[in-house]
């Protein structure tokens, strides 16, 4: 069991997320940092698919009322366990009563802006239609359907995993994606992109775009250039998944996110590639990504490579785990 | 073969960074280590990989040199492909001088950091 300290809300129950149910108007939901979760529950010897909880909002603190094993992943953010400094991307055994805190994110050779605390035996909230993620819309999933609350008591399923101390290299570092010195996401052509005109599409692809304040886990609304199209159109409300870059009146784009709905009605001029999502989801308020058009080959090669990481993690980390379980 | 005489190879040693040196055949088994003397104690590599005296995305130094550390504390990180496997201090004591280079490979039982324990600390 765990107890939520911190009175700072927007802490989630998030796992992969819920697919399957989006014909019933239910969204994604799940980790904004899909590779984080993952990489932190292979860690710890857990499935890849187990809840944790995904903070967002800093600085942060729990206390472990059972002991156990915990990996921190995703935004290095000075996290100390009573008092004694985490190493980002690592995993510690920790005993009952003692309090995990995790500071601001800092400069670093890489800034996120999210951090999982994965456990061993995963975070055991009940799983709904498929998920343990939290469906912020619909007030189901996760923890009682919300976000997390000083005091709440978030409960930890059982392992018998004993092979603590070690850490992973973090794909941001394994494989940065910039260009002219920012962070790049790779996006598909989407539907309408044709239909912007000339100045639009060289703007989209070429300038840097800042992430507003006004950008969360339901969608990121970006400033930047302002986009149009060479005869404005009016679409039907149709399905639309995270990724979806939409572009309203205003010609501001938006990246629909992990909570976003499930349908909506303004033009896509793109799709930001599954396989990227997580670097956006880490891209901090305030920060400037570019876009780079990407075509279905390299989205599916990326994927590829994220695949591929996180099953070195799994072989490298049971290899290890069996070397020093037998000391 | 007839192995040579061992403080032959033992000369040969001393000016070299090789810490160990074994040689079998059918007349025995030879075994040389080549230990400077000092009070200090070398940190060794628990098994081969990359060697980082800070993490890769904080960059902060683990250990710098002349940093007191406690014992079991984290003064190094071996990368092996994608794990990252910590270099613990054996006991308390002051970091003396990082023997190998950020970044470099290294073997299993290579020397990595020169610490003076706490106790001949307080003596010197």
């Amino acid at each position: 069991m765990i107890e939520i300290l911190s009175d700072t809300a927007l802490a989630t129950v998030q796992d992969l997320g819920r697919t399957g149910a989006l014909r019933m108007g239910v969204g994604f939901a799940g980790a904004m940092d899909d590779l984080a979760l993952s990489a932190g529950n292979l860690l710890l010897g857990n499935d890849e698919t187990e809840a944790a909880i995904e903070v967002q909002i800093f600085p942060f603190a729990l206390r472990f009322l059972t002991g156990g094993v915990f990996a921190i992943t995703g935004a290095a953010c000075g996290a100390t366990l009573d008092g004694a400094p985490v190493l980002p991307w690592w995993s510690v055994a920790v005993e009952a009563g003692q309090i995990l805190r995790l500071g601001v994110p800092g400069p670093a050779a890489w800034r996120g802006s999210r951090a999982y605390i994965c456990v061993a035996g995963g975070i055991d909230v009940p799983v709904v239609l498929g998920s343990r993620s939290t469906q912020l819309r619909g007030a189901f999933g996760g923890h009682q359907g919300r976000a997390l609350r000083q005091h709440d008591l978030v409960p930890v399923g059982r392992t018998d995993r004993p092979v603590v101390g070690f850490g992973l290299i973090a794909p941001a570092v394994v494989e940065p994606l910039l260009q002219d010195g920012v962070p790049a996401i790779r996006v598909l052509k989407a539907a309408e992109h044709d239909l912007y005109t000339a100045d639009s599409l060289e703007a989209f692809w070429s300038q840097p775009w800042r992430i507003t304040p006004q950008s969360d886990r339901y969608g990121y609304r970006l400033s930047g250039p302002s986009l149009a199209m060479a005869t404005p159109i009016e679409l039907r409300s149709h399905g639309i998944v995270p990724g979806v870059i939409q572009v309203p009146q205003g010609g501001q784009p938006i990246v629909q996110m992990r909570d976003a709905q499930p349908t909506g009605g303004y033009p896509k001029i793109g799709t930001v590639i599954g396989a990227d999502l997580w670097r956006l989801g880490q891209a901090p308020i305030g920060s400037h990504i570019r876009f780079v058009c990407s075509d279905w080959a390299e989205a599916v090669a990326a994927a590829a490579r994220n695949r591929a990481y996180l099953d070195d993690v799994r072989r490298l980390a049971l290899l290890h785990g069996c070397q020093t379980g037998e000391g | 073969m007839a192995f040579p005489p061992a403080d032959q190879i033992a000369a040969l040693l001393a000016g070299t960074g090789i810490t160990t040196l074994e040689l079998s055949g059918p007349q025995g088994h030879l075994r040389l280590e080549n230990n400077p003397v000092s009070a200090d104690i070398l940190v060794e590599a628990p098994g081969p990989g990359r060697f980082l005296h800070a993490h890769p995305i904080t960059l902060a130094p683990l250990a710098a040199e002349g940093a007191l550390v406690a014992a079991d504390a984290i003064i190094g990180l071996l990368q092996v492909g994608v794990l990252l496997l910590p270099v613990m201090s054996p006991c308390a004591g002051r970091i003396i001088a990082h023997l190998v280079e950020s970044g470099s490979l290294v073997g299993y039982g290579a020397r990595l950091v020169a610490l003076r324990p706490m106790s001949s600390e307080v003596t010197t």
